[in-house]
């Protein structure tokens, strides 16, 4: 026969040593020797049932263990501390006593210290013991449910046998639920939740194919593109840039794979350094501030016309961090392939021809590019959404006949221009504008941002950005407002709250959640300082304390012996059977029947006998009393 | 006062000791299974009061009269209610006596100690008043002459509380004279076997032997009076709890203050009983029903209530003082 006990204490054990051996190599070796110690020493007390050390004894270590790491808690190092508070406590707890309680205590700590390990490191030895520990648990929590009902009761080992049995399906069925849950089902291609939502549609504003005259390729809705977390900054370089579309294919633009070149942003102002937070998306590329130099924090492959492509599925558990320098000119070193980016559409009209004749005549890029612009300007082109052109020579009767239309016309139509005029140049496909949350200090970019402008190269081989939709007779009022318009104070909250989230459960990095909650107690403390002045606070904080004091004193004083006596006994009672069973209802006596307990019986008679015949306890009674109290 | 309070401490048990030797003695031998019911008539008796047993018939309610009348060793009178009885029937009467040439009274059958009025709610109101007059004043007045009832004096009056027809019910004036009302209930499951496999038990109890003499039984009432504590903290409690009943959504006449001097008396009664020289919460919580549940009146539309029920749960809502 195996005493529950025994099979408890034994249970308590395996769990302080499965707790403490992912964490040896990290403390210190005198500390972990203590503990382990602790353990044997705790054993030993539990094989002897000897109880050496009193319960004030171990609360008062305990205090001084927490005291003392706590003040060794910084910034740098918040794992190590605690697991040593840990690990000292499940020490103090082997050592002394074991009740019920204590059981589920030690098994908490245990619990705790091996996720405290898992920030020390993390290994595949972790899910050894993570199993372990939930079977050890388990199988602890079932007997101590029998230990709480009948602490003398004993097993049979064919008994025993049979309640191991039972006690192990639980950890077993909920390991592979674990697994399935939170292991396998997150890493497939088809998360398990996605069942609820409709697959994602490519409504993109981005397309990865510029159009001019066909309809519906344009995307009004504004559903998120992606959030940036940056500095506020000038309307006109809030180019985001997504790809680079170069080549003409019957009547659109399309991106095939650039011809090899060196290229690099020479520029020597600071970069600056944002965050980018993409949405989940069907296409593969990155978006980046105009111009990036450098992306951290996604795997991914740069083209040499520096599009960032992913090979990834893009989604909101990723972030990303760009360095941008903005506005700067692309320089490429070596030869550029002029064919391939002075190739034409298979159809120009005679019209726009004769425009390009007329340019490409002028003697070098910088002149031509002007007389480009010129052209663009003298035409008084709108910029609208609506009564679009369209047939199959689209560009002339944007630019000669309806001159209206939205970016892709006029990108489109300057880098057809261009390219007939001889300037190599190539659209570029992004967002234009974003609405700056000043909240969270970042830019919303929604799909209906999306946008096109071109690319040309100088004589210095060097890729300039220039935006056609600019020269269009309404731009400051329908693109520049558009693309700029403020959100309301409750939109900019609500999103601020997406924000957050995404940020500190969606995008969990710990460094990250440090640095967020230092910033929040800097702006707390700036918030704070000049309307109350410190001396205040505390002054009036002990004012309040004092009063406080007064009031509970007075309280005290008021109450005579016998009620305290009384409220101690109840405090007891309460401790020892529940608080429900205590009630002002309720007399002494039934009380004491309720409870069925000798020692409650007779220090209600006793005290019943004084109180309710109106007079003061006499010290033998009182002695008496005090003595039953703690029997009970 | 500590002087006093600890005379008192020094309990004079000689005084109880027969007292419980009856209860014991009909609770074992005679009455299995009603030693709450015999409990409650001797906090009666002792709390100089009168008793009311309410039960269906043939659950032994004249058995337990009967028994507690020889065990007490008191005279004793039974009166059997009927609509035609008088109230001389009960008090006595007198009658001419031809060789004195006078008239004798011969007292009724309430000169006793212990008076049984079976079927009380069968005697028409007049007989009922008379006998009721007698119980609150102790004496009877016959044409013009008044005669003292003895002392102890206690009435054990029975009713059928579900018979209506050729009744004349109490009302509720005349209930309040009763210090105490109380069912029988059906006996536990062996018991009731027990008395059916050896039937009844009426016979048995004419030998019953006088277990408590008159003398005793004043000793214990004087002792009763002088030894048990009412403290004002329970002084206290009761007067909330008649307070409560007053302000009751429930009820539409709450407890008296005869109600509530009947609680405080039985209740010491019980602390007497409970070898006790003071009275706890509990003494007042578990008279609480049998004394003031046919004090009070439930309002009209709330009539089907159980109103020891109503009192119980009044009960959970008065705190208790305890210090």
């Amino acid at each position: 026969m195996v005493k529950t006990k025994t099979l408890l204490n034994q249970i308590c054990y395996l769990v302080a040593a499965i707790s403490i051996a992912p964490v040896l190599g990290f403390l210190d070796f005198a500390f972990v020797l203590l503990a382990m110690g602790a353990t044997v020493l705790g054993a030993w007390f539990d094989y002897k049932e000897l109880h050496p050390i009193p319960g004030w004894g171990t609360s008062l270590v305990a205090l001084a263990v927490i005291v003392n790491y706590s003040l060794q808690f910084s910034q740098e190092d918040i794992a190590t501390p605690l697991v040593h508070v840990l690990i000292s406590l499940l020490g103090i707890r082997m050592v002394s006593t074991k009740k019920g309680r204590d059981y589920l205590q030690i098994f908490v700590l245990g619990v705790f210290i091996l996720a405290g390990s898992s920030l020390l490191s993390l290994n595949v030895e972790y899910i050894i013991y993570l199993v372990l520990m939930v079977f050890s648990i388990t199988v602890g929590l079932v007997l101590l449910c029998v230990f709480e009902t009948d602490s003398g009761l004993a097993f049979s080992s064919s008994q025993l046998l049979k309640l191991l049995r039972v006690a192990i399906v639980l950890p077993t069925g909920s390991l592979v639920l674990m697994a399935l849950l939170f292991f396998i089902l997150p890493r497939t291609s088809h998360p398990l939740w996605n069942f609820l939502n409709p697959t994602n549609k490519a409504t993109s504003g981005l397309t990865e194919a510029v159009k001019p005259g066909a309809f519906a390729k344009i995307s009004t809705g504004n559903q998120l593109a992606f959030r940036a977390e940056s500095p506020e900054l000038a309307p006109e370089d809030l180019y985001w840039r997504a790809l680079v579309l170069n080549r003409p294919e019957r009547e659109e633009w399309i991106r095939v794979t650039p011809p090899p070149e060196i290229s690099h942003v020479v520029d020597k102002s600071p970069s600056l350094q944002l965050q980018i937070f993409p949405t989940s998306r069907n296409d593969k590329y990155l978006i980046t501030l105009d111009r990036t130099t450098a992306l951290h924090g996604v795997q991914h492959k740069k083209s040499s016309d520096h599009v960032y492509e992913t090979r990834r599925k893009q989604s909101q558990r990723h972030s990303y961090q760009i360095d941008s320098k903005l506005g700067a000119p692309l320089t490429v070193i070596g030869q550029v392939d002029h064919e391939f980016y002075k190739a034409l559409p298979e159809f120009t009209s005679v019209r726009v021809q004769s425009i390009a004749q007329n340019i490409s005549v002028l003697p070098d890029t910088d002149t031509k590019l002007e007389a480009l612009a010129d052209f663009f300007r003298k035409q008084s082109l709108r910029y609208a959404e609506t009564d679009l052109p369209s047939g199959p020579n689209v560009i002339e009767e944007f630019l000669f006949e309806k001159r209206q239309g939205y970016c892709e016309f006029f990108a489109s139509a300057y880098v057809t221009l261009a390219r007939l005029a001889g300037i190599p140049a190539r659209l570029v496909g992004g967002y234009y504008g974003g609405e700056y949350n000043p909240l969270g200090s970042y830019y919303l970019v929604t799909e209906d941002k999306a946008h096109v402008w071109a690319e040309v190269l100088d004589n210095e081989n060097r890729w300039h950005r220039v935006d056609p939709s600019l020269w269009a007779t309404n731009a400051a009022s329908t693109l520049g407002a558009s693309r700029l318009n403020r959100l309301s104070m409750l939109q900019k909250i609500t999103d601020s709250l997406n924000y957050y989230w995404i940020q500190a459960i969606v995008v969990f990095d710990f460094s990250r959640q440090i640095t967020m909650f230092q910033e929040s107690v800097k702006t707390i403390g700036s918030l704070s300082k000049p309307s109350v002045p410190t001396g205040y606070f505390w002054w009036s904080l002990g004012g309040v304390g004092t009063c406080l004091l007064i009031v509970i004193s007075r309280h005290q004083r008021r109450l005579s012996r016998e009620a305290k006596l009384l409220r101690k006994f109840q405090k007891r009672v309460a401790r020892r059977y529940g608080s429900t069973i205590l009630n002002e209802t309720t007399g002494l006596s039934e009380l004491a029947e309720n409870v069925d307990s000798p020692h409650c019986r007779e220090f209600a008679r006793i005290y019943q006998q004084a109180v309710f015949t109106d007079r003061a306890l006499r010290s033998t009674e009182w002695k008496i009393l005090n003595s039953l109290l703690k029997k009970v | 006062m500590k002087l006093h309070c600890d005379n008192r401490t020094q309990m004079n048990s000689d005084a109880r000791k027969p007292i419980h030797h009856v209860i014991d003695t009909l609770a074992e031998h005679y009455l299995k299974g009603k030693v709450k019911t015999i409990k409650l008539a001797m906090t009666t008796l002792l709390a100089g009061g009168h008793l009311l047993l309410e039960d269906i018939p043939g659950l032994g309610k004249t058995t337990l009269a009967l028994a507690l009348a020889n065990a007490l060793g008191l005279s004793f009178g039974r009166i059997q209610c009927t609509s035609d009885l008088l109230p001389s029937d009960i008090t006595g009467l007198s009658i001419y006596d031809r060789n004195q040439n006078q008239f004798n009274f011969v007292p009724g059958p309430i000169f006793n100690n212990l008076v049984l009025a079976d079927e009380i709610n069968r005697a028409m109101p007049k007989t009922q008043s008379a006998l009721l007059e007698a119980m609150e004043e102790r004496r009877v007045t016959v044409e013009g002459k008044t005669y003292p009832l003895p002392d102890p004096f206690m009435v054990i009056a029975t009713q059928n509380p579900i018979e209506q027809v050729g009744t004349y019910p109490l009302p509720e004036s005349q209930l309040d004279r009763f210090l105490i009302t109380t069912g029988i209930g059906y006996p536990p499951e062996e018991m009731e076997k027990a008395i059916i496999m050896t039937g009844s038990i009426r016979d048995g109890i004419r030998d019953i032997g006088s277990l408590l003499s008159r003398d005793q039984l004043l000793i214990a009432k004087e002792a009763l009076q002088k030894e048990v504590y009412l403290s004002e903290k329970i002084v206290e409690y009761i007067y909330r709890i008649a307070t409560a009943t007053r302000n009751h959504k429930l009820l539409l006449a709450g407890v008296s203050t005869r109600g509530a001097i009947s609680l405080a008396e039985a209740a010491r009664a019980k602390a007497f009983l409970a070898n006790r020289d003071h009275v706890i919460p509990e003494d007042v919580k578990h008279l609480l029903g049998p004394v003031c549940a046919h004090r009070i009146i439930t309002k009209p539309e709330h009539d089907t209530l159980d109103r020891k029920e109503v009192l119980q749960s009044l009960l959970d809502t008065i705190p208790v003082t305890l210090a």
